[in-house]
């Protein structure tokens, strides 16, 4: 059974521009990771060294306890499906899967015998002798799969496999992913996406990278876990705006007092008005230090609840989804618009003021630094 | 299941891909490298060091005589007048067969049906060798047997009627419509490529503007092409700055030189003068002209590059 | 509201456009017309009847003379020297513009600047150096003299053509093939090869015509009429036909006829290829 460890791994073009920064990182055996962030922020690049598409600038990559820094990319026991597929245009669907057992001079039954299961296992069978012009982006892009799955690599890597695909072929085949993965329980797998829907729903752990001065301050990793864990536990701010869709609502804050279970909250911009009482319990803030509070759309509740907590706003536009509906509400000047997801058919109409109260539990509070507030119960 | 080396043989497939990665490059190369440096590097080099010297050719009777030829060259007057004749031949390139060309390009552009065949007939004159044009055209431009005078003849204007490749006045010219005729289908091409590229959303657009035809093809069209039309301009005059079998089958530089060109000139002093070292240096001083040209060229054209 | 007016085309008419259109035509085929009527005359009907005027008489003695007086061997010869030439020149440059157009190594840039550059160098400055080498060798006037400078001087081009075609394929591809366990040469040879499909036929109709006609190395390498070349032909019929007109431009119209026989076959093909180089995709 495989583990991937990175350890303090760096990774610098030439011309000294550095993408990846400072990254640790433990995979388990049988695991589901998958490498998430904005754009630029070398996911694919992370996934290509494990690879060994790309070099290892600094640090160490181990596979199944061995340095793998210089060893060549077939020698790694790792597949790799990519974004656009790379099926060899002048092969038949069956050449394209058996070309890697080919090079390897697997013998020629063996190579029967894997790459039929294979078209079995993905539904490819009536396809084999086609080549791949003749198919659609879905057939290919289990044609691919099918390439990855007949090496028995102790790792499967992924590069954006859904992304060239219509909406609703993605979701089906996100979870074809899956079922494969419960399938071949004993590989690895590392998924790069920038979709964080994606994530959520494949992912035993998600590392979340990020981009710009972030990543060259703090490294290029924002937070490693399961999902759950970055929805209910975001250690900063980028994580917190990053997971979540819509993103969660930000109120900058000054701290007007703080004790044990009480922190009282004043709002940016509305002179006087929003007071709002956080009544849980965490780490405590000075009095008069800024923070950030936030909330997700999805907890805020219609009404002013018992007043603690309750914001009233402009509303701006409402977009109704039959089944729930966002209310979009003006924000304090700078910040961006406040949203609240409501289920149902919301009866909010622009212009109108509309209230909403902001319950404790659902909470997250950020110092001025940008770091979560941690919670002292659970 | 592993399909492939066990961890223990791993260093000697570090080993080797290193290997494969280094030696590549020069195992790919190398065949082309070796025939370039023979047969171009190498006698660039001969052609400049035979232009120090004076031999005829025959035997190991060679002066060195330092840069005598270069100072004999110029003051070379055929050298400077064939020279002469090049650049006027580049000219007249550019100036008339880009603008026929585009002119036919432009034509067939609109033509619609048929001008599928007039393409194919109208490229008929590139598929013949020079050699063989020169021989056709020396017979056209017969003064006793040839069409033209025959056609001027007819049509009433025996004045008119030259010898044309004998006369030292109208030799270049000759030869100069011949390369022209021969040339311009080549041009008619590319401009075509260029016109099939524009994209028809941009036509559309100027039309809902309230562009006039006109106006598009001088303000639009033209300037997406300029592209094409450097290109052309380039490879017109370095190409007429070489060339030979042509104009050697035609008049061979005659008459009394009216035509020569500095590769006739070249090739009259190395094979009938037996001057190698003189025609040498002329040879070299045709790629150090070619050269300035070239990048003075490149020069130009980046200046006035647009981004279309 | 105000009506659109749709203003009217100022461009030529139909008629005007296809009268232009037809006067170029007469001025590209007329000569060949010429030369191939003229060629079906007897000499004595160049003499007798106007310039224009039909043969009396189809007048075959010309190409038959020819064609019995070793005309077949400068077409054998031509096959042979450009066959092999283009050959060599695919598998060569294709194997450089591989190395240039997608492995890393220090001189790669430097080196495809150098080798695009000598694409301008006009090749008559190598000509006596090369005709010094040939003779020193001792490989003047056989067909072997011409081949190694042939794919010489068609390197530039070539190398530039595959190239361009090679950078088209995409990374990912090579990838894919790496992980699968090729090294450089497997990825040539399994991948980047059969992609090239198209570059390669390029090349080879680039090559093969302007080899095909080529004229001043082949008149300076080679003497004898057993190892000539086809436009050669020419050169050495001059002098048995001087002043017969008729028999000159019949050997003109045959030696123009294999390249014409095959524009004939695939048009769109040779223009294409004619034209590599030239064209930016």
């Amino acid at each position: 059974m495989t583990q991937i460890t990175l350890k303090s791994v760096h990774k610098t073009y030439d011309g000294g521009i550095q993408v990846i920064r400072n990254v640790d990182l433990d995979i388990g055996a049988g695991e589901f990771c998958v490498f998430l962030g904005p754009s630029g922020c070398g996911k694919s690049t992370l996934l290509r060294m494990v690879a060994g598409l790309e070099s290892i600038s600094a640090g160490d990559l181990h596979i199944g306890g061995v340095r793998m820094n210089e060893v060549p990319p077939a020698h790694r026991e790792v597949a790799m499906v990519f974004q656009n597929y790379a099926l060899y245009p002048h092969m038949s669907l069956y050449e394209n899967m058996a070309f890697g057992l080919r090079q390897a001079k697997v013998a020629k039954p063996e190579i029967d015998k894997r790459v039929q299961e294979a078209a079995r296992i993905l539904q490819i069978t009536h396809l084999l002798d086609r080549l791949p012009k003749a198919l659609s982006g879905g057939q290919r892009q289990r044609v691919a799969i099918g390439r990855a799955i007949v090496r028995q690599p102790n790792v499967f890597l992924f590069d954006e496999p859904l992304s060239n695909l219509d909406a609703a072929l993605r979701v089906h085949m996100r979870t074809e992913i899956a079922r494969l993965h419960r399938d071949f329980k004993r590989a690895s797998t590392i998924y790069v996406t920038h979709d964080q829907i994606e994530a959520m729903a494949l992912a035993d752990k998600i590392v979340l990278l990020r981009a710009g001065k972030g990543m060259l301050d703090h490294g290029s990793v924002a937070q490693v876990g399961s999902p759950m864990d970055l929805y209910h536990r975001p250690r900063d701010l980028f994580v917190a705006g990053f997971i979540g869709s819509p993103r969660m609502n930000f109120l900058s804050a000054t701290v007007a007092s703080a004790e044990r279970g009480q922190i009282t909250l004043q709002v940016d911009g509305s002179a006087g008005a929003d007071r709002l009482l956080v009544a849980a319990d965490f780490a405590l803030p000075a009095a008069g230090s800024r923070v950030t509070l936030g909330v997700r759309p999805e907890h805020l509740a219609p009404g002013a609840g018992d007043g603690s907590a309750a914001i009233t706003r402009r509303v701006r536009q409402v977009e109704h989804f039959g089944e729930h509906s966002y209310v979009y509400l003006d924000g304090a000047e700078g910040d961006e618009d406040f949203i609240a997801k409501v289920t149902g058919h919301s009866t909010a109409r622009p212009g109108d003021n509309e209230t909403f109260s902001i319950p404790s539990s659902a909470c997250h509070l950020f110092d001025s630094a940008g770091f979560a507030l941690s919670r002292m119960h659970a | 299941m592993n399909t492939h080396v066990t961890m223990a043989a791993l260093p000697s497939a570090i080993r080797r891909q290193q290997y494969a990665r280094n030696l590549a490059p020069v195992l790919f190369l190398a065949p082309a490298v070796a025939l370039l440096v023979t047969f171009l590097v190498y006698p660039l080099g001969q052609s400049f060091h035979l232009s120090l010297l004076e031999w005829n050719g025959l035997g190991e009777n060679s002066v060195f005589v330092g840069l005598s030829n270069w100072a004999v060259l110029v003051q070379d007057t055929v050298f400077w007048h064939a020279l002469g004749n090049n650049l006027l031949l580049a000219v007249v390139s550019v100036l008339v067969q880009l603008p026929v060309a585009m002119a036919l390009a432009l034509l067939l552009d609109k033509a619609g049906r048929g001008s599928r065949t007039l393409k194919i007939l109208y490229f008929l004159p590139l598929l013949f060798s020079s050699v063989a044009l020169g021989v056709i055209f020396k017979n056209v431009y017969d003064p006793n047997f040839g069409p033209i005078n025959a056609v001027l003849q007819t049509l009433g204007a025996p004045a008119l009627a030259q010898d044309w490749l004998g006369d030292r006045s109208y030799a270049l010219g000759a030869v100069a419509a011949v390369i022209c005729w021969q040339n311009i289908p080549f041009y008619m091409i590319l401009f075509l490529a260029g016109l099939a590229s524009f994209p028809p959303e941009l036509r559309e657009a100027a039309t809902l503007d309230g562009a006039s035809n006109s106006t598009i093809f001088w303000k639009i069209k033209l300037p997406h092409l300029q592209g094409t039309v450097r290109t052309a301009a380039m490879l017109a005059v370095i190409g007429s700055l070489r060339y030979f079998d042509l104009i050697y089958v035609m008049t061979g530089g005659g008459p009394e030189g009216a035509s020569e060109l500095m590769a006739t000139y070249m090739y009259r002093t190395v094979f009938s003068s037996f001057q190698l070292g003189y025609g040498s240096t002329i040879a070299s001083a045709m790629f150090l002209v070619v050269t300035l040209i070239a990048a003075f060229g490149m020069r130009l054209t980046k200046r006035f590059e647009t981004e279309v | 509201m105000t009506t659109l007016t749709l203003t009217q085309p100022r461009l030529p008419t139909r008629g005007v456009i296809w009268t232009l259109a037809l006067a170029w035509l007469a001025v590209t085929l007329l000569p060949l017309v010429f030369v191939v009527f003229t060629s079906l005359k007897s000499q004595q009907d160049t003499f007798d009847s106007p310039v224009w005027a039909l043969p009396s008489h189809f007048d075959w003695s010309h190409y038959a003379g020819i064609l019995q007086s070793g005309f077949l061997t400068y077409l054998r010869n031509s096959l042979f020297v450009v066959g092999a030439s283009v050959t060599l020149i695919l598998v060569i440059s294709a194997m450089a513009a591989y190395a240039l157009a997608r492995l890393k190594f220090r001189f790669n840039k430097p080196l495809f600047g150098l080798i695009v550059a000598a694409m301008i160098v006009p090749l008559h400055i190598t000509l006596v150096p090369i005709y010094l080498m040939t003779k020193g060798i001792g490989l003047y006037d056989t067909p072997f003299a011409l081949i190694g400078p042939y794919v010489a001087m068609s390197l530039p081009v070539s190398i530039f053509i595959l190239a361009e075609f090679m950078r088209q394929i995409p990374r990912e591809l090579e990838e894919a093939a790496q992980l699968d366990g090729c090294g450089p040469f497997a990825i040539f040879r399994k991948v980047f090869l059969p992609l090239s499909g198209p570059g390669v036929a390029t090349v080879a109709i680039y090559n093969g015509i302007h080899l095909w006609n080529e004229f001043i190395f082949a008149y300076v390498l080679t003497s004898s009429p057993g190892t000539r070349t086809l436009p050669l032909s020419l050169w050495d019929f001059q002098g048995e036909y001087s002043s017969n007109i008729p028999a000159m431009l019949a050997v003109v119209t045959l030696t123009s006829l294999p390249l014409i026989v095959a524009y004939a076959f695939g048009q769109e093909r040779i223009v294409k290829g004619m034209m590599a180089g030239s064209l930016k995709g």
